[in-house]
């Protein structure tokens, strides 16, 4: 006889299935965080775990949180570089720096 | 008066029109390209020559695109350079933390502990390879779908995920455990149980 996880409709066989899901949907966290999923029926089912499964959609927070933190992170990263190279681009746009190679 | 005079206001507005609007991408791909910030800053520097030396030869479209492969190959040209030298520049942690809290931040104890996160994270950043810290630039500063960080980089959609997906784990790591983790929620799922499943 098979196993209770092994017989649709069973509440085994779904918490089977909700775990495989979960899986499948940290397999492609990076994806999901980066609207990278297609319109498949895989990836359709997998946006729909999510609307389902809280535990899921906590690791894509976390995840986008720190997407987030780095993208804060970066842009603030060196003000002062920024401002040097604009004044070197101003140089050579108005023709006080290097003209010729 | 010439022609080259023309030539030379020519390249100066192209320059002026194209390349001036990107400085602050140039800064953040020559930081992720390089191991401090004052190589980042010479690299920068070279990349802004080149350009605007070339710009005639530049045809006007996907500016971004342009630099970065600039920035790429001078990048390359460098780290050939100095692969006989020892780079050790140093702990170069220039902290620029804003005035009255960071973005982000509502809550006023987390103002305060905000900028110690934001320095792990720094770090953890510095501390990744030139390879993974690119694509963590392209994909969360720049927003570049995968496929387009691909065909700037010359690999495949693959590679992209694969290395951002490693990049992750290590920020991840990094910052575990540090002021407002909130990773620290969800670390059931560590950074190498996710790594390289790109199973699509």
């Amino acid at each position: 006889m098979k196993p209770l996880a092994y017989v649709p409709g069973t509440t085994a066989w779904k918490r089977r299935r909700f775990g495989q899901r979960c899986a499948q949907a940290l397999s492609h966290l990076h994806e999901i965080v980066d609207e990278e999923l297609s319109d498949d029926r895989a990836d359709m089912r997998l946006r729909q775990h999510l609307g389902d499964c809280r535990s899921c959609t906590g690791h894509v927070e976390s995840m986008r949180e720190l997407k987030d933190a780095v993208a804060r992170v970066q842009r603030s990263c060196d003000p002062e570089l920024s401002a040097r190279l604009m004044r070197l681009a101003d140089d050579l746009v108005h023709g006080d720096g290097p003209e010729r190679g | 008066m010439s022609g080259e005079a023309a030539t030379l206001d020519d390249r100066r507005g192209r320059f002026n029109e194209l390349i001036v609007p990107e400085v602050d991408f140039l800064a953040r791909v020559s930081r992720s390209m390089s191991r401090s910030a004052a190589e980042a800053e010479d690299l920068a520097q070279d990349v802004l020559l080149r350009a605007f030396r070339s710009i005639d030869s530049f045809d006007g479209s996907y500016p971004r695109a342009w630099l970065f492969r600039i920035a790429r190959n001078a990048a390359i040209n460098r780290d050939q350079r100095k692969r006989d030298i020892l780079l050790d520049e140093g702990e170069d942690f220039e902290r620029r933390v804003g005035e009255g809290g960071t973005p982000g931040w509502s809550d006023p104890a987390e103002q305060v502990v905000a900028p110690l996160y934001d320095e792990v994270l720094e770090r953890a950043l510095d501390d990744l390879p030139p390879a993974f810290r690119v694509v963590v630039d392209l994909v969360d500063v720049e927003g570049m779908r995968y496929q387009e960080a691909a065909d700037l980089l010359g690999v495949p959609v693959g590679t992209i995920m694969s290395r951002l997906h490693r990049a992750r784990g290590r920020l991840r790591n990094a910052v575990a455990g540090s002021p407002l983790d909130r990773s620290a929620r969800h670390v059931a799922v560590g950074a190498d149980d996710v790594d390289g499943e790109a199973t699509r």
